[in-house]
């Protein structure tokens, strides 16, 4: 009679049971939430463009998605989303790295002043080196910069001090940094606004070691603000668009997501009020067959969007809660749910700006 | 007695067929043909008193006269409906007219037997309205409020309107800014001097109100009630007077959640410290959706008409801002009135710098949709403002809309415009 520890091992332990033989739907790589989220709790949200889902869904399933920073209803309802309003709880714009998350909340705590304040185009317009997709033609003059980079900060603030729990979308370690005083950029600075310079800035693929480090003293300032907050740490499942490594997009993708998974773990492990859920898992696992993703391979589709936050729902929401979004009906009139996907996701993604302008040959595979 | 008054009244007695123009506004003429019913002179006319008024004329006439009457009816909250005006020449009654918005009529009044020596019109309007009634600080019985009174011989107008049939004909559609621009027209027409016919459609009963958040809405009829107006006037061009409330509204008040802008052209105006900033491109789009939506169905009309548009820009805010709340608490003859009375209580009154800001951001976009549209565009006169681009307080009676100076301002710009374009 043989007898060993994995005898005693729950179904969801083996792959056969829990992945390999279960119905793609019924796959949940999720075995225990930390805690629940009732219907009141203040939600934030940031993280790279794959977190917008997750506040559209949040706002949708009837729970309180927080947001400090809201369109003033003079303004058209049009405008909102070219804004960057309702995208996140503030307008921060896509936090694709460990390193921005700190620095933003550093900022607006009033912690951090990066050198580079604004980026000025030759026709006198203001961009914010940090948002710099926030405004689909930057700020009119430095004025309106400075004012609403206070009013941003503000919110920002109120944010971080009235949440219960916050959902951080980990994207990227891919990240370029001012040398003058490491102050991360979300892109490379001369793709969205400013001018590349060597001399001033410097591309970092940062390490599990830096990502856990950033996101502790991000833990730590929240903390300093907003003892009680919880964290909900998650992986962005879309790969890179683009990678500065002398490698393959493909294993820089593996690379960037596996640093941020184990990142992302090693903080859960040792912080009791921090939890990981398996976004990354349940729509780039190899049992879904690429389903949830888009014709692309990159894009995720709104059907692998609403399965992640099914089980987010199952598991985290104190209570039941309503349909989440599913059918692309739901959106504008959209066809297909690629269509709406591809929509959303290009609309908010600063990075696919990476891709646009190389020529045709660029993008063929090198020779090795 | 005023020598130079008898000298007018014996120039008048010495013709039998009279043409004699009674100015009741402020530095007219008419005190010395009133008998009763009447109020003093105002900048906009003499308001008649109670339910009857009387004019003497001085001498009768040996053929048809035509009275032309220029009138504006009185409008307080909940008394919108037209007044009845009766008018009775000698004891004959020549015409019954209903009275709302400023009116011209054209009554024929017979000739006389000569034995009277002098004439009287008499004006009933039994429904008179007291402002006081409606919480305003005025206990006067107002009825019609009058402007211009014209005798001519039947003959000389019938055969000046027969020149005036080949004049080019031009069809102005507007709101309630359109009134400097048809008393001025009025006045041309007293004084001879109008180059073109025009004729003034007001869209101001279209206005459909969604306060603050969804801007303006019209009837879906509205194109083709314009397009067929203008079928039927057979015009050479439109002129636009549409708009002028959306910043009007929008300048006038702080709004619930207080709110500012930068305009990159005037950094003499910076956003106020205290109100939430909203970005400048965001408010931009806001006014091209508003100004879209009013220019858009004039377009649509005049292009299936194939007639030539042009749109007059409204005109700015004053600077005195004490005026202009004081103007709107007299302006309470509307649901927008009431509303804005009520939100001037609640939240105040927005600074002049937000004002002008508010229509700075609509005449840019106003000019935007012009040209993307092809419809001309034809801006204020420069002589109406000052050196910071204000309304001068001169040319305008209640802050917000022109007086007839304006109007003829503004005619000028336009005739300017249309003369080499329709001659």
């Amino acid at each position: 009679m043989v007898n060993h520890p994995y005898l005693r091992r729950p179904g969801y332990c083996f792959w056969r049971r829990a992945v390999a033989e279960m119905p793609v739907q019924e796959v949940d790589p999720v075995v225990l939430a930390k805690f629940k989220i009732s219907k009141s709790d203040k939600v934030v949200t940031a993280g790279s463009c794959f977190a917008q889902h997750i506040a559209r869904h949040l706002k949708a399933s009837g729970f309180n998605f927080y947001v400090t920073e809201t369109p003033h209803p003079f303004t058209s309802d049009l405008s909102h989303q070219q804004f960057g309003y309702g995208q996140f709880s503030a307008r921060y714009g896509n936090v694709y790295t460990s390193r921005q998350l700190l620095q933003l909340l550093q900022r607006a705590h009033g912690k951090f002043t990066p050198q580079e304040d604004f980026w000025m185009k030759q026709d006198g317009r203001v961009i914010d080196p940090f948002r710099p997709t926030i405004q689909p033609d930057g700020f009119a003059n430095e004025i309106e910069f400075d004012r609403d980079r206070q009013q941003h900060f503000a919110a920002v603030r109120q944010a971080i001090k009235n949440m219960d729990v916050f959902i951080f979308t980990l994207g990227l370690t891919e990240t370029w940094l001012s040398m003058e005083d490491g102050a991360a950029y979300p892109i490379c600075p001369g793709v969205s606004g400013g001018v590349f310079d060597e001399s001033r800035y410097r591309f970092e693929n940062l390490r599990v070691i830096d990502i856990i480090a950033d996101l502790e003293q991000s833990l730590d300032l929240i903390k300093q603000y907003n003892k009680t907050a919880k964290i909900i740490l998650t992986v962005s499942p879309v790969p890179l668009v683009a990678t500065m490594e002398d490698q393959n997009v493909l294993t820089a993708t593996t690379y960037s997501k596996s640093v941020l998974r184990v990142a992302a773990d090693e903080l859960a492990k040792t912080n009791e009020s921090v939890a990981y859920f398996p976004s990354y898992e349940i729509i780039a696992g190899t049992y879904s067959r690429g389903r949830y993703f888009a014709s692309d391979l990159r894009t995720v589709t709104e059907e692998g969007v609403g399965q992640v936050m099914r089980l987010f729902m199952r598991h985290y929401a104190l209570a039941p809660t309503a349909p989440s979004i599913t059918s692309s009906r739901d959106l504008r009139g959209h066809e297909t749910a690629f269509d709406v996907t591809e929509a959303i996701v290009k609309a908010m993604c600063d990075e696919e700006a990476l891709d646009v302008g190389t020529s045709q040959d660029d993008r063929q595979i090198q020779p090795i | 007695m005023d020598i130079k008054k008898v000298g007018f009244l014996r120039r008048i007695r010495d013709h039998a067929d009279m043409d004699l123009t009674i100015d009741f506004r402020v530095g007219g003429n008419a005190k010395a043909f009133q008998k009763k019913g009447w109020s003093s002179p105002e900048v906009a006319g003499t308001w008649s008193i109670g339910p009857e008024s009387s004019i003497q004329l001085p001498s009768e006439f040996e053929e048809p006269h035509y009275l032309t009457l220029q009138v504006a009816g009185c409008v307080m909250p909940g008394q919108q409906a037209p007044q009845k005006l009766d008018v009775i020449f000698n004891n004959l009654a020549v015409a019954s007219l209903e009275v709302r918005a400023l009116a011209k009529f054209d009554i024929i009044l017979p000739a006389q037997s000569g034995e009277r020596g002098s004439s009287e019109i008499t004006f009933r309007h039994p429904e008179f309205r007291i402002p006081r009634d409606h919480g305003l600080p005025d206990s006067r019985k107002l009825a019609i409020n009058f402007k211009k009174l014209r005798l001519q011989p039947a003959s000389t107008v019938e055969k000046r309107e027969a020149e005036l049939r080949n004049r080019p004909q031009i069809l102005v559609v507007g709101q309630s800014h359109m009134a400097a621009v048809e008393q001025a027209t009025m006045q041309r027409d007293d004084d001879d001097q109008t180059a073109f016919r025009c004729e003034f459609l007001s869209l101001t009963s279209y206005d459909r109100w969604f306060w603050w958040k969804n801007g303006f809405q019209y009837d879906a009829d509205l194109v083709s009630k314009i397009r067929n107006r203008l079928l039927s006037f057979s015009c050479t061009a439109v002129i636009s007077m549409l708009g002028g409330n959306a910043h009007f509204v929008y300048g006038a008040l702080n709004h619930p959640r207080k709110f500012d802008f930068v305009v990159p052209s005037r950094p003499d105006l910076p956003p106020s410290p205290d109100a939430e900033l909203v970005p400048y491109d965001m408010i931009c789009e806001r006014a091209r959706y508003d100004v879209e939506a009013l220019l858009g169905i004039m377009e649509v009309a005049c292009k299936s008409a194939g007639v030539r548009l042009f749109h007059v820009s409204a005109p700015p805010p004053v600077l005195d801002s004490d005026t202009m709340v004081k103007n709107l608490l007299l302006a309470a003859n509307s649901e927008l009135g009431r509303k804005m009375q009520s939100d001037l209580t609640q939240f105040g009154a927005a600074p002049a710098e937000f004002r002008l800001k508010v229509w700075l951001i609509y005449s840019l976009a106003t000019r935007e949709v012009c040209r993307k549209l092809g419809i001309a565009f034809i801006d204020i006169p420069k002589a109406a403002v000052d050196d910071r681009g204000y309304f001068l307080p001169h040319l305008t009676s209640d802050s917000f809309h022109g007086t007839e100076a304006y109007g003829q301002m503004v005619l000028t710009e336009i005739e300017d415009r249309l003369g080499d374009k329709i001659s």
